[in-house]
């Protein structure tokens, strides 16, 4: 058995944050990069996937002419520096092969449904009965008790409780999440952070414990305005779309532009705010003949945008600007504001941040080969750095059950089943 | 019941932190029981002491609710870093410290004499997080910015509204709630490798770096088949209907998904099982993803009419994803959150009562604390006189000489 695992001594150097800890990821997408950050930083990270593999292995954007079992995307990044095995927690000697693993991991991620890993017989008392100082990060919807313990939840169902829905969208239509789910991302970061520190507890008192994580407490924090506003002034916040409302008037200006080939973001700031930007932007308009008079004869941290009627900020500033943007494409703009200290910025899609320079200059991206690819998959890199690299994304998704034999055999085990 | 010791007991943090991303950081540290000093000043107050929302709309630097709720569970040391007392002061806070968190754009703090060379002088064995917009290497080290662009740079903003419509992107400062995740994580993680190791750590951490970790799966697509992503509104290719509609009231709104058939079968049942719904094409996936469009309009006739918690009660009870959109009022009252009791009330001496909001995790044998936000140098004679030894005497005289301001 792996008595040394049992050890608070000395961790590898330079390996990892986290090195000389096992992990045990369970199926389900909702824990997944929480066992990614967690391997990122150095564990040993073991997805324990049922014998038809983590459901999230089915979950799109999936790649064409792959085997369906490794085409997923959203398992490919969500997957790096893992380990796979197979065991089904569906039959009792799939549950006690997993309690002989157990005992020799330090920590147990998971996402079931509150209650369902006691109903297995394998819930946090079950599983210190075999390894006493273990930690377990929980991650759930809505908290493990309460009104809305055994809620069915989705991305949006859980963006929609936290308050953050109701902020987001254009104000003549339903409020609007973000299209790529983000839910189970902010939790999952949560749960990681959940786990080392109670195992830095551990490392200093013996004691193991668990950690409970609700992705509806994380993204109300997202939402941070909502709350507060009703707080102060006993006022509901409404979503505004891509424009800023500022009072007393009202005075709405645009926050996304379109530009030549796309669209850039650019807060029109009054006052100190904008001392800097709005004085470079004249200039610059002015410097390639398209300049507006109201603007080259602003005070501009004077400026006060809700002190100023609408028709005269748009007559004045809005379309002036917008006409700029519009004749010069997101590069243009984001590379030579840069240079000017003009804070227009791209709104990037995914061509556009992976085009990024400061990225590419930081030698952020990572290249990894994985058996079912024929190209390599280009992946963000670590999201720390440091001079010895103890945050790596550390090698590809594993293929299902790819460490059966590495990991149970030395148990005496024998996995696949 | 044994008394519970916070889990970072013992871990002192000095912040150099302004606006969101740095000082929640710390927040959440200080909430888990690090004793976290704010190191700040009046000469240029952190940027968020100036913004609104303030309580009674009483502008005041101790009175800003949004600073408020960025900042529960620490200490602020008012020190006039251009004074070479303050930032002598600054050193001495550093090296009694574990850790030290800057959120400034790089080169700062070492114009100050305070950057990661020169505070791992007096504590060698030093943490040091630097969390700026864009990393501390490469062309775009030095730029300012702030959590709006950078949800713009990240992918954020562009699949966020709809695809007929340019992107509206998600309320405020996206990234500033993702990034602290993140940067705790780091933090958490140095200190148990200090622990083990003996060894401190130089975090070089670029917000846009963690701020793309949350849109990786498309980024890998578009590397890898040239498909870019677009946004879609609330429709998710993999699952129909899946939207928002509207209830009775004034911009009321309930999310409701159907994630599997069962799904779909429990959401006729609540509807009444009327005519529309009983088409076999509706009972598989790729039949209502086929008429998602007309499948969004019947439901909106039928929640129109329905109070949004009337809704998601009747969903829920038959298994079918469905919440509420929650207002700011709403929130207050949600009776999850009243449950976990995830607002504390703190009496703040010049904002009266304010609910502080929680940290998302619970551990099981360790407490969180969320204390109420300090005014603007509130304990610097306490840290002064105490940790850093000053005499009253000394403290005074240097207190003329404008050294805490």
């Amino acid at each position: 058995m792996r008595q040394d695992r049992r050890v608070e001594g000395a961790a590898p150097v330079g390996a990892g944050f986290l090195s000389g800890y096992r992990v045990l990821e369970l199926a389900g997408q909702e824990s997944l990069f929480a066992g990614k950050l967690l391997a990122d930083m150095g564990a040993e990270v073991i997805k324990v996937e049922p014998p038809g593999g983590d459901p999230a292995r089915l979950m799109g954007p999936m790649a064409p002419g792959v085997d369906p079992a490794e085409a997923s995307l959203l398992w490919q990044a969500m997957n790096t520096g893992k380990k796979s095995v197979i065991l089904d927690l569906e039959t009792y000697k799939g549950r006690d092969l997993f309690l002989e693993l157990a005992a020799t991991a330090d920590v147990v991620v998971e996402a079931y449904p509150p209650g369902c890993l006691e109903d297995m017989g394998l819930g946090y008392e079950e599983l210190c009965r075999v390894r006493p100082e273990l930690v377990m990060a929980s991650i759930t919807a809505f908290g493990e008790d309460g009104p809305y313990r055994d809620f069915m939840a989705s991305d949006l169902v859980i963006w929609a409780l936290s308050g953050l829905l109701y902020i987001c969208g254009d104000p003549d239509r339903p409020p609007v999440r973000i299209s790529l789910p983000q839910s189970w991302l902010h939790a999952g970061a949560d749960a990681a952070t959940g786990a080392a520190m109670a195992l830095f507890h551990r490392g200093r008192t013996g004691q193991g414990q668990r950690v409970v994580v609700s992705a509806l407490k994380a993204l109300e924090r997202v939402a941070y305005a909502s709350q507060i506003l009703w707080g102060a002034r006993g006022r509901v916040l409404r979503r505004q779309g891509s424009a800023l409302r500022i009072p007393p008037m009202g005075t709405t200006t645009p926050l996304i532009w379109p530009c030549a080939d796309g669209f850039v973001a650019f807060y029109l700031f009054g006052g100190q705010m904008g001392a800097v930007s709005n004085p470079a932007l004249t200039k610059w308009m002015d410097d390639e003949g398209m300049g507006s008079e109201y603007m080259k004869a602003m005070d501009w941290p004077k400026f006060s945008i809700g002190h100023t009627p609408q028709q005269e900020v748009d007559q004045g500033v809005v379309e002036p600007v917008a006409a700029f943007f519009a004749a010069r494409t997101q590069r243009e703009l984001w590379d030579e504001g840069v240079r000017r200290r003009v804070m227009v910025y791209p709104v990037n899609d995914a061509s556009g941040v992976l085009a990024e320079a400061q990225l590419k200059e930081r030698g952020f991206w990572v290249r990894l080969a994985h058996p079912a690819f024929e190209q390599e998959l280009t992946l963000p890199g670590p999201f720390v750095k440091t001079e010895e690299s103890l945050c790596l994304v550390r090698g590809a998704a594993p293929t299902l059950g790819q460490h059966n034999q590495e990991i149970l055999a030395p148990l005496g085990l024998e996995g696949g089943r | 019941m044994e008394k519970q010791t916070a889990i970072l007991e013992g871990v002192r943090m000095v912040e150099f932190g302004w606006a969101v991303v740095g000082p929640l950081t710390t927040s959440w540290a200080g909430g888990f029981g690090a004793e976290v000093i704010k190191v700040e000043t009046r000469t240029r107050p952190d940027i968020i002491r100036s913004m609104t929302p303030f309580k009674d709309d009483k502008v005041d630097l101790d009175n800003s609710l949004f600073f408020g709720r960025e900042n529960a569970s620490k200490k602020s040391i008012a020190l006039n870093l251009k004074h070479h007392r303050g930032k002598e002061l600054a050193l001495k806070l550093v090296a009694n410290a574990d850790v030290v968190l800057d959120s400034y754009t790089a080169g700062v703090m070492a114009k100050w004499g305070l950057g990661y060379e020169d505070l791992v002088k007096v504590k060698p064995d030093l943490i040091m997080l630097s969390s700026c917009m864009y990393g501390q290497t490469g062309a775009l080290r030095s730029m300012p910015g702030y959590g709006v662009p950078l949800t713009a740079i990240s992918g954020l903003t562009y699949h966020c509204g709809w695809p007929d419509r340019k992107p509206c992107g998600p309320y405020g400062s996206y990234t500033d709630y993702l990034v602290p995740r993140l940067n705790l994580l780091a933090i958490v993680s140095a200190l148990d490798h200090r622990r083990r190791t003996g060894q401190g750590v130089y975090l070089d951490a670029a917000q846009l770096e963690a701020s793309v970790q949350f849109v990786a799966p498309a980024l890998l697509n578009y590397a890898l088949t040239g498909q870019v992503a677009q946004r879609a509104g609330n429709r998710d290719p993999e699952a129909a209907p899946h939207g928002v509609y509207p209830c009775a009231g004034k911009d009321r709104w309930v999310a409701i998904t159907v994630m599997d058939d069962r799904q779909w079968k429990g959401l006729v049942h609540a509807m009444g099982s009327p005519g529309w719904a009983l088409d076999p094409e509706l009972e598989r996936l790729e039949g209502r993803l086929a008429q998602a469009e007309e499948l969004d309009q019947r439901i909106a006739q039928w929640t129109g009419t329905r109070q949004d918690h009337e809704v998601m009660e009747l969903l829920q009870a038959l298994q079918v994803p469905a919440g509420v959109a929650n207002d700011g009022r709403d929130l207050g009252q949600d009776p999850q959150l009243v449950y976990d009791q995830y607002f504390s009330r703190r009496e703040h001496p010049v904002m009266g009562s304010v609910d502080y909001a929680a940290h998302s995790m619970e551990f099981s044998a360790s407490p969180q604390n969320v204390e109420r936000s300090p005014c603007l140098g509130e304990h610097t004679e306490e840290i002064c006189l105490g940790l850093l030894g000053l005499g009253r005497e000394e403290y005074q005289r240097l207190d003329e000489q404008g050294v805490f301001k």
